[in-house]
């Protein structure tokens, strides 16, 4: 999502959630804007690990009253204050979220229909599919600017697959014994048609050494692999299984790093991370 | 060894008297030294002229005096130590335990326990040869609770009188958590492994390591044990050393760090310990069967 906006989401997994939320949350961080969020109900941590994966906070990083990404009440009425006292505070926009998992249309959606009217302020409206009532798909599509499509290539809510033009994303944990998850993987690789493949594993936590054995040996022969943002465990993990077979081969790319910073922007141009 | 073949092994050995202690040492010996494997013999005088005499003086004799003076840890790394490029990937050990040295058996019953340790955890095949006419039953006793496997005929077989150590808990420390787990159930298993390493104070970055091996060990003992509905695993702290084991009824074959498994099972086991610098994997035994006991080291030690 770009600036500005109010746009909703229906999400089939909590790996959805985290990556979809985390990439709304990254994205309006390098933008220099403020990120409230609000009802995430326990799923702070997890969030806040793929906020250190994408490089934007550190470890042990907690949000405060100060930091650009912020809990705020899950109170309606509480909102527009906590906006205003972003845009006062010298962000150049404000980015709202957090997790709808209760039925109905949730009680921040009249909150921030005026809001987004008046305020440079972007709100994702994440709702979870299994919630949903009768009828509220054609509701919650009156009442938004978009609706995000997140559809996954593959997702069973322990791993999510997703594509974004030649990359994939692979997310959660994957061990040998998902045959499906790695046959997802594997048919989405080859429907590249022999180009080289790209995987981005930064929000995969978890790869045990079948999986990774089975997926280098697929992938890794001609036309060739690049992992991006690989954590220091899967990169040593890759390594070894590529050492042991000298006709794979596997580029290892560092995600985008970012820099960290402790306050308000200097000026509306965005890119500051706090 | 049930023939030519040399792997890592504690046995007992019973004889009576010096001549059938340097008849089964030479043939130990002899075994040994077709199969490529090096040779170190703590014995008596009388075994050793025997033992020089039939194997042409390829045996590297040390002193019975070692085998107390020494701590066994550091002894198994100068036993080690003689493997090089040993064709048969095991050195092998023949110890007559000089018990005249150390009286107290609680020693001997130290010793014995600890062997079988370094055993699981370094290429060895230690014979202990025990004279069934000296030293009373007791000895006797605690030589056949101790060795996992009897040498019989000129065959190893598994020793039925075994005792597993016993002692809380067996891998040392704070009892952090005893539970058992479904083995098929692996992503609630890796959730509950974190949080209770995290209760027991890793960091992320070696709880990650740590719950890697065990997710492979879990699954390397299911298919050792023909999938079971639940394994019994334990964590315990010692400072700020962590240890996890996953006992595996059917026995686990020990994984040695310069040889790769032949099995895929084990193989998977073997190269997650290689890809976590600060985790170390030993196969340890547990009764009739292992325990897998993983362990998270030392920060400053890893």
């Amino acid at each position: 999502m770009t600036g500005g906006g109010h746009a909703f989401v229906l999400l089939d997994s909590e790996e959805a959630h985290t990556q979809v939320v985390g990439d709304f949350v990254v994205e309006g961080v390098r933008r220099g804007e403020c990120v409230l969020l609000a009802g995430l109900g326990g799923r702070e941590q997890r969030l806040w690990s793929r906020l250190r994966r994408a490089g934007v906070v550190g470890e042990g990083w907690q949000p405060s009253a100060t930091t650009a990404v912020r809990l705020v009440p899950p109170d309606p009425d509480r909102l527009p204050e906590a906006v205003a006292g972003a845009l006062a505070e010298g962000y150049p926009g404000v980015r709202f979220s957090g997790a709808i998992t209760t039925p109905g249309v949730n009680a921040f959606e009249a909150a921030v229909a005026s809001l987004t009217a008046e305020h440079p302020l972007t709100v994702l409206c994440p709702y979870f599919r299994s919630t949903l009532e009768p009828g509220q798909h054609e509701a919650l599509t009156a009442l938004h600017d978009t609706e995000v499509d997140v559809a996954p290539v593959y997702d069973d809510g322990v791993f999510r697959l997703t594509r974004r033009g030649e990359l994939l994303y692979l997310a959660g944990e994957l061990d040998s014994g998902n045959a499906d998850a790695l046959r997802a993987v594997l048919q989405a690789t080859l429907a590249a048609g022999g180009r080289p493949a790209s995987w981005d594993v930064a929000d995969l936590h978890f790869l045990d050494v079948g999986a990774a054995d089975s997926l280098v040996a697929a992938a890794a022969g001609p036309p060739g692999l690049t992992l991006v943002g690989a954590s220091r465990l899967t990169a040593r993990l890759v390594r070894l299984l590529v050492d042991r077979h000298p006709d794979r081969a596997v580029d290892l790319v560092d995600a985008p790093a970012d820099v960290l910073l402790d306050g308000p922007p200097d000026d509306a141009g965005g890119g500051a991370l706090r | 060894m049930t023939g030519t073949d040399a792997a890592p092994v504690h046995r007992c050995a019973f004889h009576a008297g010096r001549e059938q202690a340097g008849a089964i040492a030479a043939d130990l010996c002899r075994r040994a030294l077709a199969a490529g494997s090096p040779v170190v013999a703590h014995v008596d005088d009388g075994v050793q002229a025997l033992l020089t005499r039939r194997t042409a003086g390829a045996v590297v004799f040390a002193p019975q005096r070692a085998l107390v003076e020494t701590p066994l840890p550091a002894l198994a790394d100068v036993w080690t130590s003689h493997l090089g490029t040993a064709p048969a990937g095991v050195v092998t050990v023949v110890c007559q335990q000089p018990f005249a040295l150390a009286p107290d058996l609680g020693h001997w019953h130290t010793a014995e326990e600890t062997t079988t340790a370094l055993v699981a955890e370094r290429p060895l095949a230690v014979t202990c040869l025990i004279d069934t006419g000296e030293g009373g039953p007791e000895r006797l006793a605690l030589a056949r609770a101790t060795h996992p496997v009897l040498w019989c005929d000129g065959a190893d077989v598994p020793n039925p009188d075994l005792v597993p150590p016993a002692g809380p808990p067996p891998t040392g420390g704070v009892l952090v958590a005893d539970s058992t787990l479904d083995p098929g159930a692996s992503a609630e298993n890796r959730r509950w492994w974190h949080a209770r390493l995290t209760a027991a104070g890793l960091d992320r970055t070696r709880r990650e390591e740590l719950v890697l091996v065990l997710h492979e060990a879990v699954g390397t003992v299911a298919a050792l044990d023909g999938a079971p509905p639940a394994l019994r695993v334990r964590i315990t702290r010692d400072g700020t050393e962590v240890a996890c084991e996953v006992r595996c009824r059917s026995g686990c074959p020990p994984l040695l760090p310069h040889a790769v498994p032949g099995d895929r099972r084990l193989l998977l086991l073997w190269l997650a310990e290689k890809v976590s610098p600060a985790v170390s994997l030993a196969v340890l035994p547990w009764g009739a069967g292992s325990r897998l006991v993983v362990r998270a080291l030392d920060p400053d030690r890893a």
